[in-house]
């Protein structure tokens, strides 16, 4: 589908761009757009009561915006329905109520008139932005003084952590997992067991789920969980990376990798998660 | 899920829909008005009502145009569906 601002026939759909959102209707005539509800002006919104179908001029629809109208390729105009019925379609709903931002509105009307199927391509597009966001989510926490080994997975982790002699290391190693857990169940709603956790030959440890890295120093861990390859340094962050400081104690942490841009800081503590932006920690 | 809860989800998802970042989660306390004081466009306000259906798994089936002013107008809509 393509917009033009051509001239408009029966039963097209046209829209107008205000802000940064679109407002659809079905084109009858210069005297007749019917829409879902007036064009969404701060004037118009402070007036509408209850969001219904009507039907508006084209100079009140296109409120001094330019109006353009659909051109539907081959596939679209063979799917259409007839122009007539679509102008009959619209008609019939003139008075119905039941906006809904969402799962409702002027878009989705046009659509149900003109192809039969209740669709809005701003939400999908909003939705899918959503769901495909990059992400580079960091948390730290302070490392207490004693923990327990419960909930690391898999079990050949857990059992390389509890081999390892040295009783500062094995705390942090443990602490650092189960912040790994914490942070797999928040940023991917995924658990330990269900992140698919392998060792590769060289004996790194990776998730299908999620890239990630660990560091602990100075009594804190950090954990850092990405949709895409990340890799994180404490104290020694290299010159051409953007180095963030970790005030309670002072500590610089680099985060690098594709998705660093994104980088969200969370402080973990007694179960809790705090969101402390994308700058650095006070 | 508690109401602080709720906020700290709610401003994860300001962070990402808003370029700001820092700068307006600083901001965002449940009386921050969401035009008049966060500055969120009208896609920003889509982004946030769609992130929050996939973030706390509900679906938002009764929301009109000007249904929300405040973040706590959200946290109230979250908190009724979650009830």
């Amino acid at each position: 589908m393509r917009w033009e601002p051509t001239a408009c026939q029966a039963g097209d759909i046209v829209r107008v761009r205000l802000g940064s959102v679109y407002h659809y209707g079905i084109f009858v005539s210069e005297d007749e757009v019917i829409q879902f509800g007036l064009p969404p002006t701060a004037e118009n919104r402070a007036k509408e009561g209850e969001v219904k179908v009507l039907a508006t001029d084209i100079d009140v629809f296109a409120c001094g915006c330019i109006v353009e109208r659909a051109c539907l390729d081959r596939s679209e105009q063979r799917r259409r329905i007839p122009p007539s019925e679509t102008v009959a379609r619209a008609r019939a709903r003139l008075g119905e109520g039941g906006y809904n931002l969402i799962h409702n509105n002027c878009e989705h009307f046009v659509n149900e008139c003109v192809f039969g199927e209740s669709r809005c391509t701003q939400e999908e597009d909003v939705r899918s932005r959503w769901l495909n966001r990059p992400i580079c989510d960091v948390y730290v926490a302070r490392i207490p003084d004693t923990i327990s080994a419960e909930g690391i997975y898999p079990e050949k982790r857990r059992a390389e952590i509890e081999s390892i002699v040295s009783e500062d290391l094995r705390r942090n190693a443990r602490f650092l997992w189960q912040l790994l857990g914490v942070a797999a169940q928040h940023s991917f709603h995924v658990s330990l067991q269900e992140a698919g956790l392998k060792r590769r030959l060289g004996g790194k440890w990776i998730s299908d789920k999620f890239f990630f890295a660990l560091r602990a120093e100075n009594g804190l861990a950090v954990a850092v969980v990405s949709n895409a390859a990340v890799s994180l340094w404490l104290n020694e962050a290299p010159q051409n990376g953007s180095r963030r400081v970790l005030r309670a104690p002072r500590m610089p942490v680099e985060v690098k990798g594709k998705n660093s841009a994104a980088v969200k800081y969370f402080w973990s503590e007694n179960g809790a998660l705090t969101l402390m932006g994308n700058n650095y920690f006070e | 899920m508690t109401r602080q809860e709720i906020l700290e989800n709610l401003k994860e998802i300001l962070m990402d829909a808003d370029e700001r970042g820092s700068e307006l989660v600083d901001k965002v306390s449940e009386q921050s008005r969401l035009t008049e004081d966060l500055g969120l466009s009208s896609v920003n306000m889509l982004y946030m009502i769609i992130a929050t259906e996939e973030v706390f798994d509900i679906r938002f089936d009764d929301v009109g145009v000007n249904e929300f002013q405040t973040v706590g107008d959200v946290m109230d809509y979250i908190e009724g569906k979650l009830a």
